[in-house]
């Protein structure tokens, strides 16, 4: 708009002063012009955009949107490419779940040649959330008018529950392991519990022998010691539908204290499970940080999900399990019992907006 | 460099140049010296830690200020002034220098640049603003471009930034450099030739003054006066300043200039004395008529043509203005000027007062040769046998009968013959030829006139020589008049035209010899004139010339382009309002010839159209594969010199490569790459020969460019048989 204002002086000026340059400048102004139709149409006519899969989303928290351009063009190179995220058709920008529309930039793009390019989205709500239309758009070069091309590259995505930094001294007791006599000893290993004797074979080190108790037995015998028992967490969540369906906020808060203390354990190299009863969640031990990225994935798709609901009364915590729940009070005993509120207390940094922590 | 560090280069030499061509065409020296260091200096002070500290609010109100100053000093002119707008924007292009912390800010840098420079095309046309405005726009167009780019950067950063995550800034690498470089020129060539059309095509004349005056005030035309007052400075100027060009054709256009030939260039004609004035006769009032262009932008003063013609095509340096005269050599029958105009003709005279102010500059005037101008009167049938021109001064009369009695001519005044009034006008020129010719003023007691012709005086500047002389023949009874207007004797053979100084201006004495019939005549010693009007013959002299005819061919071109000059270039018809209609009109008298043809003739239109493009494309991929070639665009990976002219063996290896799957990463060395395909040892070796023919100075022959490339042809070979599927780009 303003180049043409600026223009249409020019135009008014070397009409009124017939002085020739300003006619010539009215010229490149013009020139300007098309010379600015012909390039930025030019190069968007090849460019082509591919979207790579969303590896994770946790709310609150960028993540990475990555891209591959290229430009099919012979000889056209691109410029100042903005490749902006918009929301899916049909769906308007209060509805979509990310913050603002992300952007990356290009600066140049050479003919036939494919560039990977990457920005950040946000999204602050815990769920599935959809990756619309991409477009990419320039203003070069001389930002008289946007042209644009948009991509419909629907992706299905998920985010995660915000995870915080928890105090490190309340987790440590938190994480602390348990010990109810349940944990039997189960299998040997390179631990310093004495696990048992066996008959020595071939390739067992010499100083494992037992000489006492071979020479007892006239066999060779040698110990053996427990393997370590990892540390490990137990969470167990007690979301009750009919009173989540209430406690939305408070839902939220639970299941972001969760995926905190997952990452926390996760820190700390200790295994973690997750009980959900009332949704039929029930997992493994977790160790490695595949596995907590599936129980983070859960976490996010909490409530969305179709969830078998167990008949009759879900089972009760275990000894020892930390349990998460809207009501503060716990089925059962030996359990360490927590409530969204109790988010606030753990939390080890003020609430910041924007501003996410690493898992 | 990133490209923010591009763009803060490209903002400081765009704003200083705009600063420089202001001053230049403002002639202000006070702007260049308080502009270019206080401009550099924000700039500088733009990027230190402390700037970022000064708040934006302050800032804004220091710019407010100077637009209240500047519209403050603006408004008590009573107008519209150019020079107090670009004075104020030249302060806001400072102050934005400062102030300029992201991409939107420099493009107000930007454009506040290019405002000055419309500043300084409004104040002047000469021809170092004209070249200084020419360097300016790639200048401004890389600027443009790399605005561009950060400010898409800016964007994509200021999400992330909301965000809270972390964007690194990159450097802009060669490839961003290169190809911004070679777009700048692409669009600057693209951008000036269709400025170059419109300015062409742009139709002049339209409504010209609407909004009314706002350029810089007009100079007069100076040196040259339209009346002369003895005693006084008058037309005495040693100025080397250019007041017009002219170049002299005869009517089928060759050349009737050259060095030594002299054309004398009319303006006023004077013909009433009054205490030592010399001033036009105004008693007969119908002597003088308003006179305006006709359609065509004529003015026809003669519908006889004269048998010899002599065509002048002159261009003022500055735009005349109400009560300019407008100069031609002696009996001009038609003028051609470039808009409409109005103007004072003087009958008798034969001279041309404008009565508007001019746009355009040059105007073409057609005159006849001495005697050519239609059929010779007999001096016997005057219409006004009755009167004798006279001169109201005894002792000049008594001057004049001493000398013609001396040698044998009558001294009374009576009706002379042509031969009689050559035998009086040699006869007092031979006279005046014994005196002295001085640029001092001299002040006379008494009449300035009857001092120069007495025994004290005898000395004095053309003006003098030129009213004794009138004075003289009038005496006598023979009709003469003094003319002013500037001598034509410095010829450029560079451009074929002369150059007309403020130092040219003089005058010298028309006399009629027969009825309606006047001869120039110059009184004023030709040694004399020559010390004072002959061009410079030094070596700087001679570079001064050239950059004369470039500033002729600035001025001729460009600055007085006009009306005239656009059916001269568009070749329309003269009876044509305007040469855009005619060329409309041809295209459709083409769309209709076709239509008539029938579909035959569309399809062969058709056909012609489509071909015409198919040839721009085969002349395009040809061109791009010659600059290929050469190098210039598209190589990717090392250029290879190779003696023997065969083929690059850098790009036969990456083509082979990229068959095969394997195609090179922009970001990655070469080297690299081919260490990481299978057969990496061949590949390699390959490389290393290469790397010491482009970087080692040890260029390849002809055999072993063959070598490598039959080495390359077997491992891709063995490369293409292992790699199942060859996708992928670069």
């Amino acid at each position: 708009m303003a180049y043409a204002i600026v223009t249409a002086f020019v135009l008014l000026g070397a009409i009124n002063s017939q002085n020739n340059l300003l006619f010539w400048a009215l010229g490149l102004a013009i020139g300007g012009l098309l010379a600015s139709g012909f390039v930025s149409g030019m190069s968007l006519m090849g460019i082509a955009l591919e979207r790579e899969p969303v590896p994770e989303a946790t709310s609150h928290r960028p993540f990475v949107l990555r891209y591959r351009v290229r430009n099919r063009s012979r000889f056209m190179p691109a410029y100042a490419l903005l490749i902006e995220e918009l929301p899916p058709k049909g769906t308007s920008r209060d509805d979509w779940a990310l913050v603002g529309r992300p952007m990356a930039s290009l600066g140049r793009l050479s003919p036939r040649r494919t560039v990977r390019c990457e920005t950040s989205g946000l999204v602050e709500q815990r769920g599935p959330f959809e990756l619309g239309r991409v477009r990419v758009s320039t203003t070069f070069p001389f930002g008289v008018a946007r042209k644009s091309v948009t991509f419909d590259l629907l992706q299905p995505a998920l985010a995660t529950p915000r995870v915080h930094r928890l105090r490190s001294d309340v987790v440590e007791t938190i994480l602390e392991p348990t010990h109810d006599g349940t944990e039997a000893i189960a299998s040997p290993g390179a631990g310093e519990e004495f696990y048992g004797v066996r008959e020595y074979r071939t390739g067992d080190r010499v100083r494992d022998v037992s000489w006492r108790l071979s020479a007892r037995s006239d066999t060779l015998v040698v110990t053996q010691r427990s393997a370590r028992s990892p540390r490990r967490l137990v969470l167990h969540l007690e979301l009750d539908p009919a009173v989540a369906a209430e406690h939305d906020a408070r839902v939220e808060q639970l299941l972001s204290l969760a995926a905190s203390l997952i990452a926390e354990a996760g820190r700390r190299a200790i295994a973690v499970s997750l009980a959900a009863p009332e949704s039929g969640i029930t997992t493994g031990s977790m160790t490695t940080p595949v596995g907590r990225a599936g129980l983070l994935r859960t976490l996010g798709a909490y409530g969305f999900a179709e969830s078998t609901t167990p008949q009759g009364r879900p089972p009760e915590a275990r000894f020892g399990a930390v349990v998460l729940t809207l009501t503060g009070r716990a089925n059962a005993a030996g359990v360490r019992t927590f409530t969204g509120e109790d988010l606030a207390r753990l939390r080890a940094e003020p609430e910041r907006a924007g501003a996410g922590m690493e898992g | 460099m990133t490209l923010q560090g591009s763009l803060r280069l490209a903002l400081i030499w765009t704003s200083l140049l705009a600063i420089v061509i202001y001053a230049i065409a403002a002639e202000s020296l006070a702007v260049a010296a308080l502009g270019v260091p206080s401009a550099w200096l924000c700039w500088w002070a733009a990027h230190q830690a402390w700037a970022a500290s000064v708040p934006r609010l302050l800032v804004n109100a220091v710019l407010l200020v100077a637009v209240g100053l500047g519209l403050g000093l603006a408004s008590l002119d009573g107008q519209f002034n150019v020079e107090r707008i670009a004075e104020m924007l030249a302060a806001l292009l400072v102050i934005k220098l400062f102030d300029r912390r992201t991409a939107r800010d420099a493009a107000e840098v930007l454009a506040l640049s290019v405002f000055l420079v419309f500043g300084a095309i409004l104040t002047s046309l000469k021809l170092s603003v004209g070249v200084l405005v020419l360097m300016f726009c790639p200048l401004l167009v890389w600027a443009a471009l790399v605005q561009q780019v950060v400010a898409t950067e800016e964007r994509a950063e200021a999400y992330m930034e909301r965000i809270g995550a972390v964007r690194r800034r990159v450097r802009s690498g060669n490839a961003m450099s290169r190809g911004l470089r070679r777009m700048t020129g692409g669009l600057t060539i693209a951008a000036s030739l269709i400025a170059t059309a419109v300015f062409v095509l742009v139709p002049r004349g339209l409504t010209p003054s609407f909004l009314g005056e706002f350029g810089a005030e007009r100079g007069s035309v100076t040196g040259f006066t339209d009346q002369v007052q003895l005693g006084r400075a008058g037309l005495i100027s040693e100025s080397q300043e250019k007041v017009l060009d002219l170049r002299v054709t005869d009517a089928d256009g060759g050349n009737l200039g050259g060095a030594g030939r002299v054309y004398y260039l009319r303006g006023a004609v004077l013909d009433a004395y009054e205490d030592g004035n010399w001033t036009r006769q105004r008693r007969r009032s119908e002597a003088f008529q308003p006179r305006e262009t006709d359609q065509n932008l004529r003015l026809v003063l003669s519908l006889n043509t004269p048998r010899a013609v002599i065509v002048q095509d002159i261009a003022l340096r500055q735009p005349p203005s109400r009560g300019s005269m407008m100069f031609a050599v002696q009996q001009p029958f038609q003028w051609e000027f470039g808009e409409p105009l109005e103007f004072t003709l003087d009958r008798r005279g034969g001279t041309l007062r404008l009565d508007d102010n001019a746009k355009t500059q040059s105007y073409r005037v057609y005159s006849g040769l001495p005697g050519t101008l239609g059929p010779p009167r007999d001096w016997r049938t005057a219409a006004n046998p009755g009167r004798l021109p006279s001169f109201p001064s005894e002792y000049v009369r008594e001057e004049t009968v001493k000398l013609l009695e001396a040698q044998g001519i009558n001294a009374d005044r009576v009706r002379r013959s042509p031969t009689e009034i050559n035998a009086v006008t040699r006869a007092i020129k031979d006279h005046l030829l014994t005196f002295d010719y001085t640029l001092d003023i001299l002040r006379a007691q008494g009449d300035p006139i009857e001092w120069f012709l007495s025994e004290d005086g005898r000395q004095g500047h053309c003006e003098y020589f030129a009213a004794a002389m009138t004075a003289m023949c009038r005496s006598v009874g023979v009709n003469a008049r003094v003319v002013t207007g500037y001598v034509a004797v410095e010829y450029n053979d560079a451009s074929t035209q002369y150059t007309v100084r403020e130092s040219n201006a003089h005058a010298w004495v028309e006399v009629e010899h027969a009825p309606g019939q006047w001869r120039t005549h110059d009184p004023t010693p030709p040694a004399d004139f020559d010390r004072v009007h002959a061009p410079d013959t030094s070596l700087a002299s001679m570079a001064r010339r050239w950059f004369d005819a470039l500033e002729f061919f600035w001025v001729d071109s460009v600055v007085s382009f006009d009306r005239g000059s656009q059916r001269r270039v568009l070749g329309g018809e003269e009876d044509d309002a305007e040469p855009q209609i005619a060329a409309l009109n041809s295209i459709a008298g083409f769309l209709n010839r076709v239509r008539q043809s029938g579909w035959v003739g569309a399809a062969q239109a058709v056909l012609a159209g489509v071909m015409a493009f198919v040839g721009v494309l085969i002349i395009m991929f040809v061109a791009q594969s010659f600059f290929r070639r050469l190098g210039i665009g598209g190589v990717r990976g090392p250029r290879v010199r190779i003696l023997g002219g065969t083929r690059d063996v850098g790009e036969y290896l990456l083509r082979v490569l990229d068959k095969a799957g394997h195609p090179k990463p922009g970001w990655k060395p070469l080297l690299a790459h081919v260490r990481d395909v299978p057969d990496a040892g061949v590949f390699s070796d390959v490389v290393a020969r290469l790397y010491a023919a482009r970087f080692g100075g040890r260029p390849l022959s002809a055999a072993e460019a063959q070598e490598l490339r039959r080495t390359v042809t077997e491992a891709g070979q063995n490369l293409g048989s292992r790699t199942p599927a060859a996708t992928g780009d670069g």
